[in-house]
């Protein structure tokens, strides 16, 4: 059974609709990710699904009962909530402010019992801080304070624990052990995180919940729901997957598109291999440049680079000679170009006609050489082929020496296309 | 765990400062009678003593000393507990118990009767009773001001307690214009005072400040709560508009009670909560009963002053309060501010 279970959730304050028609379910054994835009209706949300904000239509359940039939101490014996922590600045020592907590079992004049001091002590343990426990609240780091809030709420006994960017504010080792803590608290009960780091959730979440204005644009897996389309849907930015990282989940890293639609108008190609190409296909493709790439033997880095952002690509079999078969493929491909980029890499005899097409076609296509700190020594393997075509590259193209001048000489070449 | 002992021994101390300074309150005065003399009269209420004392003896402290010195106990102890609970509730360290116009409220309340002299027939006690009501009116308009649907924001509570003050500050200050001879008995309401209140002015208060005081205690663990943020408290399972509401009312109440038979005695609350939680912490489970002593110690204590500094004339007991207390506020924050 769904532990919590949302259907056709809408809120708005106001007149400002900020939730449409949200269906989610969480189980137990499984963190599920809240993955949005700031702005997207992420916390508010947890706040309704928290039973702290009524939604306007639809209805939230724990258990399968309706949660606008609860009263707020039941609520709070069945889900805790760790919100957003803003500094904390009371002399209050760690061990009551867990006891806090046990709130929800205590009665008016109650005084605690030998129950409410193991669980708190239960708590204490499960986040790894038995030892802060006589030291003040405000006296904390961010990850102790982080941990502290999350015993709290271990303390309340949730079958349910909501959490809003826990692992904002916090140092890259405590948000991975955050992240850990929750996987391993989702045994024990249904876990709800909003999450702003696409890789943490990709890695610790069992399912993801993609919402974009007020609306769920998908949930599942977040190897079905993260993808570089979705991203790009829901954050506007491009990212691009790395493969074979090793890690149990995806691993993207972003940047920003091309601020207009202009840039799109400049086609480059870029001749590249070996993983030499990496910085600029990121930055061609990042800026919005229609970027292709090529010709790359299956298995070379720059192939998955440019895949991985969706280029296209031209490709030769693992480590075969590109020759005969693949010229003219490349040919039509940079004749459709605006330029054509060919970053300086070791060259033998394997991949040297890939930078003589490119000397070729030097008088119809302007050539961009780019070398990074200019620097062409011991790429030839060919006794000196190589070393005289980029010569020739040099003389009748243009050098760049940094990623910067490749953009400079493009922008050049964009206000000439345009008029 | 330690600091909880530590919690009821420092009560238990209190306690034992309180009853010392009452008893120096009783036996303090104008009329020399000697300590031994005072302990047998006032022994004499429940024990079979001999009287060797005269009979005006008797009546000034049976009478006079011992029902003020109990007042002042009660009004510091409700004033303190308010303001404690208040600051809390609020989650702003300004706050005091007159912070929603109740005193001012009051004033006007006890002006009107003044000079008009009208006390719809409650004889002596028309100026306690009408300080009363429109204290509580008061509070009621600000609450109904600042009210949005169901909820009360509490920015929005403190403005319309400014500005409901304010108007029946207004209000005061035309009556105080056009009083003539009543003049002066309004300011001597006005500066805050307990002398000359008899046992009826006890038996009014005693049920306001001990019920009040029950139910603030009770409301320790929430408040601990609520230390922490509306909405993390209604995460614990607190209903925190409900606590509000309960607690705005109480409030009213037991400062409205205080205020008409003291006046506006200023700084007992606002600075007793600060004291207290600089000593011993912000846990309500201690903080609440120690100011609660405290301001009553604090009380009795100016009253003895406010008796002996010019006697035999008597200074009203909201200057002495607001002499010592606002120095001592402005070394309180200072000295925070250096810490922080």
């Amino acid at each position: 059974m769904n532990l919590l279970e949302s259907s056709g959730v809408d809120f708005s304050y106001g007149r400002k609709t900020v939730l449409r028609g949200i269906d989610l379910e969480c189980r137990q054994g499984e963190v599920l990710g809240i993955l949005g835009q700031n702005g997207s209706g992420k916390t508010t949300l947890l706040r309704v699904l928290a039973g702290y904000l009524k939604p306007d239509r639809g209805r939230v359940m724990y258990k399968g009962r309706d949660i606008s039939t609860l009263d707020a101490m039941e609520l709070a014996r069945t889900r805790a909530v760790v919100g957003q922590s803003a500094g904390v600045q009371f002399d209050f020592p760690v061990a009551e402010y867990v006891m806090l907590g046990r709130t929800p079992y205590l009665s008016r004049f109650g005084r605690e019992t030998a129950h409410d001091f193991s669980v708190v002590e239960q708590a204490l343990e499960y986040t790894d801080t038995p030892h802060l426990q006589d030291r003040p609240v405000s006296n904390l780091s961010g990850g102790e304070l982080q941990r502290v809030i999350i015993a709290r709420a271990l303390a309340q006994e949730p079958e349910i624990l909501m959490l809003d960017e826990p692992t904002s504010h916090l140092d890259v080792r405590h948000q991975l052990e955050i992240m850990e803590l929750l996987g391993e608290l989702s045994s024990r009960m249904a876990v709800i995180a909003i999450v702003h780091d696409l890789n943490l959730a990709a890695r610790y979440c069992g399912r993801v919940a993609l919402l974009h204005k007020g609306s769920l644009h998908s949930c599942g897996p977040p190897r079905n729901v993260l993808s570089p389309d979705a991203i790009r849907d829901v954050f506007t930015v491009c990212a691009c997957k790395a493969e074979n990282t090793g890690l149990k989940g995806d691993l993207f890293s972003f940047s920003l598109p091309a601020p207009d639609s202009a840039r799109k108008e400049v086609k480059v190609h870029v001749i590249t291999g070996g993983g030499y190409g990496r910085a600029v296909l990121h930055s061609l493709a990042g800026r919005g440049y229609e970027t292709s790439a090529g010709i790359l033997n299956e298995g070379d880095m720059d192939l998955e680079t440019a895949r991985s952002l969706g280029l296209r690509v031209i490709s030769a079999p693992p480590f075969s000679r590109i020759g005969e078969k693949e010229r003219p493929l490349l040919e039509d491909v940079c004749e459709g170009a605006d330029a054509i980029v060919v970053v300086a890499m070791p060259v033998g005899e394997g991949n040297i006609e890939n930078i003589r097409i490119a000397r070729d076609l030097m008088v119809r296509v302007p050539v961009i050489l780019y070398a990074p700190d200019c620097t062409f020594s011991g790429l030839d393997y060919t006794e000196g082929k190589a070393g005289n075509i980029y010569s020739d590259l040099r003389e009748g193209g243009r050098l760049a020496c940094s990623l910067e001048e490749i953009f400079e000489i493009l922008a050049q070449i964009g206000d000439r296309k345009k008029i | 765990m330690h600091h909880r002992l530590n919690a009821t021994l420092i009560i238990a101390l209190l306690c034992g400062i309180l009853a010392v300074a009452m008893l120096l309150g009783v036996v303090i005065g104008e009329a020399a009678i000697p300590f031994p003399r005072a302990m047998a009269i006032i022994g004499s209420t429940f024990l079979p003593i001999v009287p060797d004392w005269s009979t005006s003896e008797e009546s000034i402290i049976l009478l006079i000393r011992l029902p003020r010195v109990i007042l002042a106990a009660l009004v510091g102890a409700a004033l303190a507990i308010c303001g404690a609970v208040l600051q809390s509730l609020f989650r702003n360290p300004m706050a005091d118990p007159f912070l929603l116009g109740i005193s001012n409220g009051a004033a006007l309340g006890a002006s009107l009767v003044l000079v008009t002299g009208v006390s719809f027939g409650a004889g002596l006690l028309g100026v306690p009773l009408a300080a009363f009501a429109f204290g509580l009116l008061t509070i009621y308009l600000v609450y109904e001001l600042a009210r949005v649907g169901n909820r009360v924001p509490v920015t929005t509570l403190l403005l319309c307690g400014i500005a409901v003050a304010a108007f029946m500050s207004a209000g005061t200050s035309f009556l105080l214009f056009i009083s003539g001879e009543n003049l002066h008995q309004i300011v001597f309401w006005l500066l805050g005072g307990i002398s000359g209140r008899g046992w009826e002015y006890v038996f009014l208060l005693f049920p306001f400040v001990a019920g009040g005081s029950i139910l603030f205690l009770s409301l320790a663990r929430p408040l601990n709560a609520l230390m922490f943020g509306e909405e993390p408290a209604q995460y614990l399972g607190i209903d925190v508009e409900r606590l509000k509401k309960v607690v705005l009312v109480a409030v009213s109440f037991v400062t409205g009670a205080a205020v008409s038979v003291s006046g506006i005695i200023g700084f007992v609350g606002l600075i007793t909560p600060h004291m207290v939680r600089l000593w011993i912490g912000p846990d309500h489970r201690t903080l609440l009963p120690v100011s609660l002593l405290l301001g009553a110690i604090l009380l009795v204590l100016a009253d003895l002053a406010s008796r002996v500094i010019l006697a035999p004339n008597e200074l009203p007991i909201g200057i002495i309060t607001a002499l010592c207390g606002a120095p001592f506020f402005a070394y309180l924050l200072r000295r925070r501010g250096k810490e922080a």
